[in-house]
């Protein structure tokens, strides 16, 4: 029992992780949060559906697929969600149109596929004995999958030149654009990483899950996985966001009811106790 | 003679950066104190420990006979600092005439409850005309502060900081930017304040002002006092020549 | 243009609630519309509050639903549960929720920007948890029913004196409206403007940073304890479902497509928005969809919402005039000469 509600809290945390890293990168590039991120993780979840299901293509195609539609859509959504407001005098017109994305993109996608939950076939069907219990396969392969992402976006901005160029050009546009660094390509770049991660946690957990509009309140938990991790850092909204999943899933043993209250007290916490999260550096005021 | 803010043995590090060491430093009523030194001296850094924007590591600061210390930034300010700002700090989104009222405001003190039924205030209007002629422009008060020039934002900043009727005022760095006439305006504005009695530290790099204004100069160098002095005198002090003049060669 | 309008914006104001007042009963022929027009003046109560919060003191909040799920659970409480007279359920129901914003606002505010709006998502979360799982006391996911009407004395206002209410709550609107214009034309408004725009030139022009935050913190979820109440009185029920996040973010759209910086146009954002999908019922299927861009449109190209578009178009109205005029009487047009 102990043990299956770990997995089950570590898989959980790591689709709130993939969301979380693609908040983060938003954030550390434009400072800016987007609310329609669960609405993202939602597309992959029907996409996954459409390609797997619906077009009865296998998973590494209907991966490939979703992956490459979500960085088409990245570009888009760039473009048209944040690109025409990034100097409004009003910065809060940014967070207000993110939230118009999250209506428009739900409606989308149920005037699409229609208002009813709809079951997608696992990707690796059965389940392991485990201690008495039994653990479904989807849950280790969601791992792996996550664990593989995590690497990648963690070595991709903080090891390998190229990200680190990209962030250092985020932090100071003006000394990027005199040394040549286009300001375009880094946010495009970085806005389709960010989506493609969102969506490959919906892909991943659309067969545990019914896909359904709903899966767009998963984004509330990645929030709260970024904000205890410490806001700023890919390392800690990793870290805060398994956390949060595993938070969750232990407060089965105290109460189901109250679940989601458990979390959000847990981040109430946090933010009134040690607001610059696990991970984060001290905020300091800047004169 | 009338001390009114008095700095002793103030220390303030950010990291590794002294940025002021052991300053020991005096303003007196109705009196111009100059603050020079070389760019990234801690000239501005004082000026934000006095306001109360940053905390000193130690040293006492004393404004108007009280220990002001630890005394947060709006109560300080409402003792009586006031302060312009290098980059003029105005409500970008809100018209030129509530920024300036903000300076009233501050002036009245009658709190929130009493100035929501109306409790009338100082004479804003009579105020504001008398230092508007000094400056010697118009502006329309309703346009957004973004809309008029840098220049005139500046001098503004100055106007607003008269209408609270400090008893210090800091003003960092008011001629940067502007032309001769505008700068012979804020010398005005300066002199005003001196014939208000108010205790003025005057932050700037254009030495003919400073030379011709200030009554002493403090001469700072990597956070340190290195001199402290008549305007005469500091000219003809080797240290500051080598320090800060010396650099041009 | 401008100025005229300024000028007689009293006398305007005046004429707008007259004609909003005869005319609203043939405007809107049917019950059902009038349910939803009340409800949407109920809106624009809260979102008065984000226009405090948001509009002068720049702090985005997610707290709106929150806040007025408590005034209308504790206003279901009072009456249903302890039977307590209608008029003094609806007064304790919004001081009672002042008193816990000042806890909340004191405790949420140390945290800055985004931290806050994260802080304040949390806090509306949660509380939709214990509203919708807290049986005893909300009832859980039925909710609190069998709300009585409004007794006001002379007159009882529930949904079958809907037109009634109607104009109560348009008093109410008008009064809280004048009061949000009166502050923001004394030192709370500009000293919240300053805390909106540089904490730094706030705190050196001796604003209380902290406190003015928790002020306006407490007046906005006083309003929306206010329409929270009233909501419960006009529908009758109060249900966990009015006060979710999403809802929180409808207040917020609604608040900015009026313009979030102008009283009027945020209430009329607001009717327009809760009117507009009864009354494009064709659209049925689309309108959420439609609408979801159109917020995206309209943050791009009118920022400052409706309210911001007229005034732009007024003032630019007043420049070319200005120009004519001083063309004509000078002949060139004035350049503004400052070397700087």
């Amino acid at each position: 029992m102990i043990l299956q509600l770990f997995i089950t809290g570590i898989s959980m945390g790591m689709v709130y992780a993939l969301m979380a890293m693609g908040l983060i990168l938003i954030v550390k590039a434009v400072n800016v949060m987007n609310f329609a991120h669960g609405q993202i993780f939602m597309v992959g979840g029907y996409l996954g559906y459409f390609f797997s299901n619906q077009l009865g293509m296998n998973s590494l195609v209907s991966f490939i697929l979703t992956i490459l539609a979500l960085m088409v859509f990245g570009v888009i959504y760039m473009f048209t969600v944040y690109w025409p407001l990034r100097n409004a005098s009003w910065p809060v017109t940014v967070t207000i149109s993110t939230l118009g994305a999250s209506i428009a993109l739900t409606e989308a996608v149920r005037l699409i596929w229609g208002p009813f939950a709809l079951k997608v076939a696992p990707i690796v069907d059965g389940s392991l004995p485990l201690f008495g219990s039994k653990l479904q396969y989807q849950y280790v392969f969601l791992i792996v999958v996550g664990v593989v992402c995590i690497v990648f976006v963690y070595n991709l901005f903080e090891k390998f030149r190229v990200g680190r160029v990209m962030s250092a050009a985020t932090q100071d546009s003006y000394a990027a654009e005199l040394m040549g660094i286009p300001i375009v390509l880094t946010v495009t770049a970085t806005y389709m990483i960010s989506l493609a991660l969102s969506g490959i946690g919906g892909w991943l957990s659309a067969p545990l899950f019914l896909v359904s509009q709903t899966l767009g309140n998963f984004a509330l938990k990645a929030f709260a996985g970024i904000v205890v991790g410490g806001f700023g850092s890919v390392k800690g909204a990793v870290i805060g966001s398994i956390m949060i999943g595993l938070i969750e899933a232990y407060s089965i043993i105290i109460t189901t009811t109250y679940r989601d209250a458990i979390v959000f007290l847990v981040l109430i916490l946090v933010l009134l106790f040690r607001p610059q999260g696990i991970y984060g550096e001290e905020i300091e005021e800047k004169a | 003679m009338g001390l009114i803010l008095e700095l002793n043995n103030v220390n303030k590090r950010f990291g590794g950066v002294v940025a002021a060491n052991n300053v020991n430093f005096e303003v007196e009523k109705g009196k111009i104190k100059g603050l020079i030194g070389p760019n990234g001296a801690g000239k501005t850094t004082l000026l934000n420990l006095i306001s109360g924007i940053y905390d000193v590591d130690d040293g006492k600061i004393i404004f108007d006979g009280q220990d002001v210390t630890n005394v947060p930034a709006h109560k300080r300010a409402r003792m009586g600092i006031g302060r312009t700002f290098q980059t003029p700090r105005f409500l970008d989104r809100s018209s030129i005439e509530d920024n300036l009222k903000l300076g009233t405001d501050l002036f009245d003190q009658m709190g929130y409850i009493n100035s929501f039924f109306g409790k009338k205030g100082s004479d804003y209007q009579h105020e504001l005309e008398d230092l508007m002629e000094i400056v010697g422009f118009e502006v329309n008060w309703d346009d957004e502060i973004s809309s008029i020039p840098y220049g005139q934002r500046k001098m503004l900043e100055i106007v607003r900081c008269l209408l609270s009727y400090p008893k210090v005022m800091l003003v960092d760095e008011p001629a940067a930017g502007l032309n001769k006439m505008e700068i012979e305006r804020v010398v005005d504005l300066l002199n005003l304040g001196i014939s208000r009695d108010i205790g003025i530290v005057l932050i700037e790099h254009r030495m003919d002002l400073v030379m011709s204004v200030c009554s002493s100069i403090t001469v700072l160098n990597f956070g340190q006092v290195i001199c402290d002095s008549i305007p005469e005198e500091v000219v003809n002090n080797e240290e500051v020549i080598e320090a800060y003049l010396g650099r041009q060669d | 243009m401008l100025k005229i309008l300024n000028k007689y914006k009293w006398l305007l104001l005046a004429i707008f609630s007259v004609v909003f007042i005869i005319s609203v009963p043939s405007i809107v022929p049917n019950h059902y519309l009038r349910i939803v027009l009340g409800n949407g003046l109920v809106y624009v109560l809260a979102v008065y509050g984000l226009v405090v919060m948001l509009g002068m003191g720049g702090q985005v909040t997610f707290s709106t639903a929150g806040m007025m799920g408590i005034g209308a659970f504790l206003t279901g409480i009072f009456t249903v549960k302890l039977g307590l007279n209608s008029v003094l359920a609806l007064v304790c129901s919004v001081i009672l929720t002042g008193l816990f914003s000042l806890f909340i606002g004191a405790a949420l505010l140390k945290l800055r920007g985004n931290y806050f709006a994260f802080a304040s998502i949390a806090f509306t979360q949660v509380l939709y948890m214990i509203f919708r799982n807290w049986k005893p006391v909300t009832g859980g996911p039925d909710g609190i029913s069998n709300i009585p009407a409004l007794d006001l004395g002379f007159i009882q206002l529930n949904q079958q004196t809907v037109m009634e209410f109607i104009y109560f709550i348009f008093g109410l609107a008008l009064i809280c409206g004048l009061l949000l214009y009166r502050v923001r034309k004394t030192s709370l408004g500009r000293s919240l403007e300053s805390v909106r725009d540089d904490e730094i030139a706030a705190n050196s022009l001796g604003v209380d940073v902290y406190r003015t935050k928790i002020i306006a913190f407490i007046i906005a979820s006083m309003l929306a304890a206010l329409a929270g109440s009233l909501f419960a009185f006009l529908n009758g029920y109060v249900s966990s479902e009015t006060f979710t996040f999403e809802q929180a973010g409808i207040y917020l759209i609604m608040a900015m497509l009026g313009g979030i910086n102008s009283t009027v146009g945020s209430f009329i954002g607001t009717i327009t928005l809760t009117i507009l999908p009864e009354v494009l019922r064709d659209l049925k299927d689309y309108f959420r969809f439609i609408y979801g861009i159109v917020v995206i449109i309209t943050m791009i190209f009118m920022p400052m919402g409706f309210a911001g578009l007229v005034k732009s178009l007024l003032t630019k109205l007043d420049h070319k005039f200005k120009k004519k005029k001083e063309i004509v009487t000078t002949g060139e047009v004035d350049t503004n000469g400052s070397d700087s």
